[in-house]
């Protein structure tokens, strides 16, 4: 379970998937590639690896390369800020790590529905049952219902009967899940039929009839959760923070993009909130899901009156940004400006009350955990070895590769691992320029770039080779893909079916009187950008193409891809696992300063995407992104390079940690102290 | 003296104003600003699946101020700009725009209506037309019958206009307002609904009145304003003074800062704005009012941050500084005085090769060998403190922090020696081949009585100089040591603002170090006097 970053809005940030509706995982796990345990910890001996015995208690203290400006949860999205955030705060549903399934958490159960706007202006909410050619069905005022088995008392999923522990009773369809079962009603007198034609237009969409499948929310907060002060969480809280992080002058406009969709909020009772989406979308549920619940009495926003802007302002700069008030595992101890954070955990979780079977008991084991501010990466290698800091989760590959991290003495102390992190580099070719509009030159391109050779000679082997836009881990990967290989006479002959042939014999090809002479801009920040771009140099020209290398400053850079004024450019995306390939790849982003800035316009790939954003079966959308990978693939509107490998130690004594393929990679819930001689 | 010192201050003013203008200039027509770099997040990589929405990015730049013009406003801002403004929004590629314009235009109400209608009859915007039917209609609350035409549409709300012309009279409003004010029994009722008819076509009339007139009048008119407005910000019965200025205060900032949605500025007011309603004209203003603004990042008033980081680099240079004197002085007068024999050489060579090591590189070298690991553990390598410092006994907190401060100390130091060192040197050879030197030596005086007592004073002179700049240095920090070992000071507060294009904290340092260098200079011209008693301001001496 990943629990430590718990704000899952942030794990929406980072594009990891969410679907309300349980899957049954066997089919899900194949494509899901399974956390290692304590991979690159050798002191594990096989017989603590069969019966490992955590225990409580213990202090981590981990390097953090750079102070945050300030801890609060909706302004400040920066990773570090957001990475002790995440553990302050509990949100609504969880997302379990290995299976990728939401579940309760703070929310005892959810319900989902969808709506139907009828010509009238009338709505109709409920369940669609079946969608014929000219109506609809539609089960008026009832939802699908997912409880976890912590809450229910019995069930049999053959008579459909399912009990809670609170006494309430439903009959209807169960679907049964590892940790949940789903419920669907099914009483046919509530079942009304919908002629397509009294059902109105859209209104964000007015080509299509307004059907929003899965778009109503209703979340039943749970009782006994408080804050670190005591108070009581209570579903005021949910309404303060949804109206805090859709206040205009709230200086968190990136979080408040995912909210955009969102029609109304509305509190049904003591215990019951209802999110109403204005259209389908298979992020919705995690975004509201997932929102960051703040303590509303800490703000006290009834003294402003329904002044949005000066509430605004005072939120903004609010003392709690240095002194956060959570309601989660951990509690803010102290900040030390400019040297360090100190968390520790609550006396009694309420999750541990709560008998989750996906909580262990005694987890989070760590007693406290602190960040320590080194920006310096040497002295930060010594701090570890001083033994003043457990972990470093930002290690340069010069010092992965340096002599002193390769000793006994350290490997003894310190395991060296890596994982591999949702993110790609690419060179992308402006599809709209007069030498890459042609797919067969950028296939012939990503020929000519000796990926291997800038693996090895480059990387030192720290990164793995891709062909599309995911991580390799992504359960949308197509993996039947192989690499472009490198290979100069297939580049040629592509180059020469395209038209590009030296006609005057200056070694150079041209085409209607054009050189092939282009400009490849890169980033300014690292050496290593310069050094690919010299090898890729000097491997077009074999081709005869001239290539000149610009060096930008990464405002500078951004700038000018926004303009599109550039040839080629090298890059990197950081994605997530199963993202919304929208906003890269759709060809309404080509235009307007958008982020498809190389110009792909494809309308099977248009339709692949847009069928994607309403698809809720995570193995249908994957199997409907495999596709899109497919024409990215022949298309080549970036020439693929590689994920990065994220690199860090940490103590051997730590147990228990478990390396994810979405980001960060570790969770710290998992972590614990091997002591083997107390009891 | 006292009249140079005047006439220096208030030319100081004029090279500041300058100075803030440029640095202005700089950092605004630098690429990038701070709202997209948020929303981009300030990194080599970009989040790949969030499709940011423009109108979030516009939401951002309003929030920050950069909305207004930079240097001066020729924008017409008023109710007719802003309700066009929105209109061709309604149009806009991006969706939430669109919707948000529309919201928009329905909550600007009535007021807005006689230009939605100029755009109605304006052929050339036919494809807005329905849109703002629908939306005029919303306004107004009636319904067009199914099947209406566009043009019918548009007779419809022609005609809606004409009969309801007295809606939009100031002075028919204005009679309306005094009939509540005269508390008139029986009209008074029927004033109000049809001031609240009027909607927003009456508040400018509404509000303007209600500012002249005193709290305890005006009850009734903010109230009627307040419905119009969708505000909760009632007058009740009985309600103490407190609440009634506080309810006050709350109107009046928002009508300034709403008044351009809703009616047309007088036109002193837009020949006032033209400098004003600038972004320029906003920073002037907070400088002249002490308050630097709030940092974008760290949302905390600048003020309060340079406070913080302030004494941290000022305890780091402020050692560094003296210990560079201390030791660079007698050096170049021991060069000076031993010139040409082999001490002179060795300390020049040995200054030389420290000028010329970068300290980065001496820095990160000193951690290696001196702070753990392999090598021995002597010094620490972060921060200013030990952790739990804050518990140590005076004494125990003094060495401690002596201790943090020997590698970063050092490497501050001792590349200045050599700068220094030569400058003293040059001055002192310069000085002890003069006449006077000659004589005092001829008089018998101790040759340490010479340099010192007569020498040096005059020697001196070159190394005032260098000490003008000594106050911004103190503000200003060095970043790289700052960043090596750990040490939250100005030099990392401003190297992280100008990458984050946190306006605000680049300006107010930069503010900051032209006041002291100039202060520097002044102090300068001041300490030659002292120094050397032939230089003189009083022109006529």
């Amino acid at each position: 379970m990943n629990r430590n970053i718990v704000s899952i809005v942030l794990l929406i940030m980072l594009g990891i998937v969410p679907y309300s509706v349980a899957q049954s995982n066997t089919s899900l796990k194949q494509f899901i590639k399974p956390p290692t345990i304590d991979e690159f910890n050798d002191r594990v001996s096989p017989e603590e690896r069969l019966h490992p015995d955590p225990k409580s208690g213990g202090e981590l203290i981990l390097r953090m390369i750079g102070e945050p400006n300030s801890l609060n949860p909706l302004t400040d999205n920066s990773a570090t800020s957001q990475e002790i955030v995440g553990m302050l705060f509990d949100s609504l549903i969880i997302r379990h790590s290995e299976t990728l399934e939401y579940l309760p958490w703070m929310a005892k159960y959810w319900e989902t529905r969808d709506w139907i706007q009828k010509n009238d202006g009338t709505r109709i909410e409920g369940v669609i049952l079946q969608r014929d050619n000219d109506s609809v069905s539609i089960l008026k005022n009832e939802g699908i219902l997912l409880f976890g088995k912590q809450d229910i008392e019995a069930y049999d999923t053959k008579k459909g009967t399912l009990k809670l522990k609170d006494g309430r009773s439903f009959t209807g369809s169960l679907k049964e899940d590892v940790y949940s079962v789903e419920y669907t009603p099914i009483l046919s007198d509530k079942v009304i039929k919908i002629a397509l034609a009294d059902i109105s237009q859209l209104e964000s969409d007015p080509s299509k009839k307004a059907i929003v499948k899965n778009s109503i929310y209703y979340f039943t907060l749970r009782d006994g959760i408080s804050w670190h002060d005591g108070e009581p969480v209570t579903v005021d809280d949910i309404a303060f923070s949804y109206e805090t992080i859709t206040n205009k002058y709230v200086d968190a406009a990136p979080l408040r993009n995912f909210f955009n969709d969102i029609e109304s909020f509305e509190v049904i009772d003591a215990h019951t909130v209802k999110f109403t989406y204005k259209k389908s979308y298979f992020k919705s549920f995690s975004v509201c899901g997932g929102i960051t619940i703040l303590p509303k009495h800490v703000y006290n926003p009834d003294q402003f009156n329904g002044d949005d802007e000066t509430f605004g302002n005072y939120f903004n700069t609010h003392q709690a940004n240095r002194q956060p008030l959570g309601n989660g595992a951990y509690k803010f101890v102290k900040w030390e400006k400019g040297r360090e954070i100190v968390l520790e955990r609550v006396d009694s979780y309420w999750a541990q009350q709560c008998g989750f079977p996906y909580l262990p008991k005694g987890k989070p084991y760590l007693k406290k955990i602190v960040w320590n501010i080194i920006t310096n990466s040497n002295a930060a290698l010594k701090e570890l070895q001083n033994g003043n800091v457990d972990a470093d989760f930002n290690i340069e590959p010069a010092i992965w590769f340096s002599d002193q991290t390769n000793t006994n003495d350290f490997t003894n102390e310190f395991a060296r691992a890596h994982i591999t992190i949702p993110m790609y580099t690419y060179i992308g070719w402006n599809m709209d320029s007069v030498y890459f509009k042609d797919k067969r030159v950028r296939q012939a391109m990503t020929h000519l770039i000796p990926r291997e050779e800038i693996a090895r000679t480059i990387h030192q082997g720290l990164v793995t080779p891709v062909t599309g836009p995911f991580s390799i881990n992504d359960p949308a990967y197509d993996h039947s893909l192989e690499p472009y290989d490198y290979s100069v006479r297939k580049a040629k002959r592509l180059l020469r079916e395209a038209g590009w042939i030296d006609h005057d014999g200056d070694g150079i090809i041209d085409k209607d009187g054009v050189k092939f002479e282009f400009e490849y801009l890169i980033h300014g920040g690292r050496e290593y950008h310069q050094k690919i771009a010299d090898i890729i140099k000097e491997s077009v020209q074999q081709a005869g193409i001239i290539m000149n290398i610009r060096k930008l400053d990464w405002t500078v850079l951004t700038e000018t891809i926004a303009d599109r004024k550039f040839d080629a450019i090298r890059m990197a995306w950081g994605t997530g696992i199963d993202g919304d390939p929208y906003q890269l790849w759709h060809s309404s982003q080509a235009d307007n300063r958008g982020s498809n800035y190389v110009g792909f316009r494809n309308e099977k790939a248009d339709e692949i995407i847009e069928t994607v954003r309403e698809t809720f079966d995570p193995l249908k959308r994957w199997e409907l992104m495999r596709q899109l990978h497919g024409i990215l693939y022949s298309e080549q509107p970036y020439t693929f390079l590689f994920n990065f490998k994220q690199l860090f130690f940490y103590n051997k004594k730590f147990r228990d940690v478990k390396l994810y393929s979405v980001r960060p990679g570790y969770d710290l819930y998992d972590w614990y102290i091997y002591r083997p001689d107390e009891d | 003296m006292k009249e140079y010192i005047v006439k220096r201050f208030l030319w100081m003013f004029v090279t500041l104003f300058g100075i803030m203008l440029i640095t202005f200039c700089v950092t605004r027509l630098a690429p990038g600003d701070p709202a997209t770099l948020k929303l981009q997040k300030m990194s080599g990589t970009m989040s790949g699946d969030q499709q940011l929405s423009k109108k979030l990015i516009e939401e951002t730049r309003q929030l920050y101020g950069f909305d207004r013009p930079l240097l001066l406003n020729f924008r017409s801002e008023n109710v007719r700009a802003y309700t066009y403004k929105l209109a061709h929004e309604l149009i806009d590629n991006d969706e939430y725009t669109r919707a948000d314009a529309q919201d928009d235009l329905i909550e600007n109400g009535k007021v807005s209506l006689p230009y939605l209608l100029e755009l109605l009859r304006d052929k050339d915007q036919s494809e807005l037309h329905s849109t703002i039917c629908s939306i005029f209609s919303k306004i107004c609350s009636f319904t067009y019958p199914a099947d209406t035409s566009i043009e019918d549409k548009i007779t419809r709300c022609e005609q809606y206009m004409s009969d309801d012309k007295l809606l939009f009279d100031a002075t028919h409003q204005q009679s309306l307002i005094d009939t509540i004010l005269n508390d008139e029994p029986n009209a008074v009722q029927s004033a109000k609904d049809e001031l609240a008819t009027a909607g927003t076509a009456a508040l400018p009339q509404l509000l303007s009145t209600a500012f002249i007139l005193k709290p305890d009048q005006t009850a009734e008119l903010f109230n009627t304003a307040a419905a119009i407005a969708r505000k909760s910000w009632y007058f009740e019965e009985g309600a103490s003074d407190e609440t009634k200025e506080q309810l006050l205060h709350l109107w009046k900032k928002w009508w300034a800062r709403n008044r351009q949605k809703y009616t047309f500025f007088s036109p002193i007011e837009r020949v006032t704005r033209i400098f004003t309603a600038t972004q320029f004209g906003q920073w002037v203003g907070m400088v002249l009012t002490f308050d630097f603004g709030e940092s974008y990042s760290h949302h905390i008033p600048v003020i309060k941050l340079i406070k913080e980081r302030l004494p941290v680099s000022m305890q780091l240079s402020l050692i560094s500084i003296f210990l560079t004197y201390i030791i660079a002085i007698p050096l170049g007068v021991f060069s000076a005085t031993h010139q040409f024999k082999t001490s002179d050489k060795v300390i020049t060579v040995i200054l030389f090769i420290l000028y010329s090591l970068p300290s980065f590189w001496v820095a990160n070298m000193l951690i290696l060998f001196t702070t753990g690991g392999e090598f021995p553990h002597i010094f620490p390598n972060r921060y200013l403190h030990s952790p739990g410092a804050e518990s140590f006994t005076f004494f125990k907190w003094v060495l401690d922090w002596l201790w943090h401060l020997v590698l970063p100390v050092t490497c501050l130091t001792y590349a200045s020696f050599a700068y220094i060192s030569r400058q003293m040197r040059v001055g002192m050879l310069d000085i002890i081949r003069q006449d006077f030197i000659r004589t005092a030596r001829a008089k018998g005086l101790s040759e340490r009585t010479v340099i010192f007592k007569h020498a040096l004073r005059n020697a001196l002179i070159p190394i005032v100089t260098l000490l003008a700049f000594l106050l911004p240095a103190l503000l200003g920090g060095s970043v790289i040591i700052e960043e090596i070992f750990t040490i939250p000071g100005m030099g990392k507060l401003s190297f992280e603002a100008i990458l984050n294009r946190d306006y605000p904290i680049i300006n107010a340092i930069a503010f900051f170090s032209a006041f002291l260098t100039l202060l520097g200079m002044l102090l300068t011209d001041i300490a030659y006097v002292f120094v050397d008693p032939r230089i003189s301001f009083d022109h006529d001496r």
